[in-house]
């Protein structure tokens, strides 16, 4: 029984100390962990992303008589679809309102 | 999906839709301008009558009886607005001059505000006032063949426009959707442009007079324009992806 050390001030603040410094590894040890893990990604990504476009570059940049190439030919069409389909909305609502003078018109009543 | 569509694509619709509500904006203030001018002339008709019960004098009743009708005039000026701006943006049909005769309307309508503001008496108002009723009558027809040359020519331009994609589309995509979005555009705009140069034969009255079966015929073709539009839009977005 009297091998057994004794807890002392001393010992118990050595302790606590001790742990902290455990707690601070663990949490720098996690950071650099995740920051690792997010930058491998954003490698990966970007490796993807270039890939992807290179591989999509090379079949939509053969260009056409006038000098397009095909993404921008599809991205002219969307647009020229885009305009039609808002003339063709605007003229559905004209057709389906229709003319009328009554609600509208002037009514001139015999006044004088 | 490229780079492109990814940023310029949102950019254009953008820029279209903020042309789109500055020409919404613009047939607005029109509409807003007729409804005040017709509010004006709705007051100055109360007013008039007022005038007319408080046994005033026959100077004060003629004021009264020309402001009413320069204020109906304004009205009918800011009705016609509305439908020039429709007529400026048609194009006349090969070998046609000019569309309809709403521009003379404006020639007639200075006219009948210089005999307005010269009349002496309430008999020559009374007399005004009877130019005014068939001026507006007229007024009327014009724009009524003006809204049905409008309707019939973003019809035609519509399937111009989509014939175009459609074709261009062609050198591009080899789908089966493509195929039945043509088809179905071809055999709508055969019939709509049989149907396009028979109503460009017709007078005004006999255009006018036939108004509904227009706006039943637009309203069928504007819904092959829709279909067809909805598809080839599906089809170009297939091919950028």
């Amino acid at each position: 029984m009297n091998n057994i050390p004794r807890l002392t001030k001393e010992s118990v603040k050595e302790n606590k100390r001790f742990t902290s410094l455990i707690v601070l590894a663990i949490a720098i040890i996690a950071i650099l962990f995740s920051v690792f893990v997010k930058v491998s990604r954003d490698a990966e990504y970007s490796k993807a992303l270039k890939e992807l476009q290179s591989s999509s570059v090379s079949s939509s940049t053969s260009v056409n008589s006038s000098g397009e190439s095909k993404i921008e030919s599809l991205l002219r069409m969307s647009k020229a679809i885009t305009n039609v389909s808002n003339d063709i909305s605007n003229l559905q609502i004209e057709a389906k309102i229709g003319f009328s003078d009554s609600d509208t018109g002037l009514k001139i009543d015999q006044t004088l | 999906m490229n780079v492109k569509v990814k940023y310029i694509l949102p950019l254009a619709i953008v820029i279209f839709f903020i042309s789109v509500v500055g020409v919404n904006a613009q047939m607005e203030n029109l509409r807003a301008d007729y409804d005040s001018k017709l509010a004006t002339y709705d007051q100055a008709k109360t007013d008039y009558l007022k005038l007319k019960n408080l046994s005033s004098t026959d100077s004060q009743r003629v004021e009264g009886a020309r402001k009413v009708l320069v204020t109906s005039l304004d009205s009918v000026n800011a009705y016609m607005n509305m439908f020039k701006s429709k007529l400026d943006s048609i194009k006349p049909a090969e070998g046609e001059g000019s569309i309809g005769n709403l521009s003379d309307k404006y020639i007639q309508l200075t006219g009948l505000d210089r005999k307005i503001q010269d009349a002496k008496s309430l008999d020559d108002l009374k007399k005004c006032l009877t130019d005014t009723k068939t001026f507006w009558q007229e007024v009327v027809d014009s724009c009524k063949y003006v809204q049905s040359r409008y309707m019939l020519f973003q019809t035609n331009e519509a399937y111009l426009k989509l014939n175009q994609v459609a074709t261009e589309l062609d050198s591009f995509v080899d789908s089966e959707e493509l195929k039945n979005a043509k088809n179905s555009l071809t055999s709508s705009n055969t019939e709509f442009t049989n149907y396009y140069s028979q109503m460009l034969k017709k007078s005004q009255s006999d255009m006018n007079s036939s108004y509904a079966d227009l706006q039943s015929n637009v309203t069928k073709y504007s819904k092959v324009l829709g279909d067809t539009e909805a598809s080839l839009a599906k089809v170009i977005q297939k091919a950028s992806e």
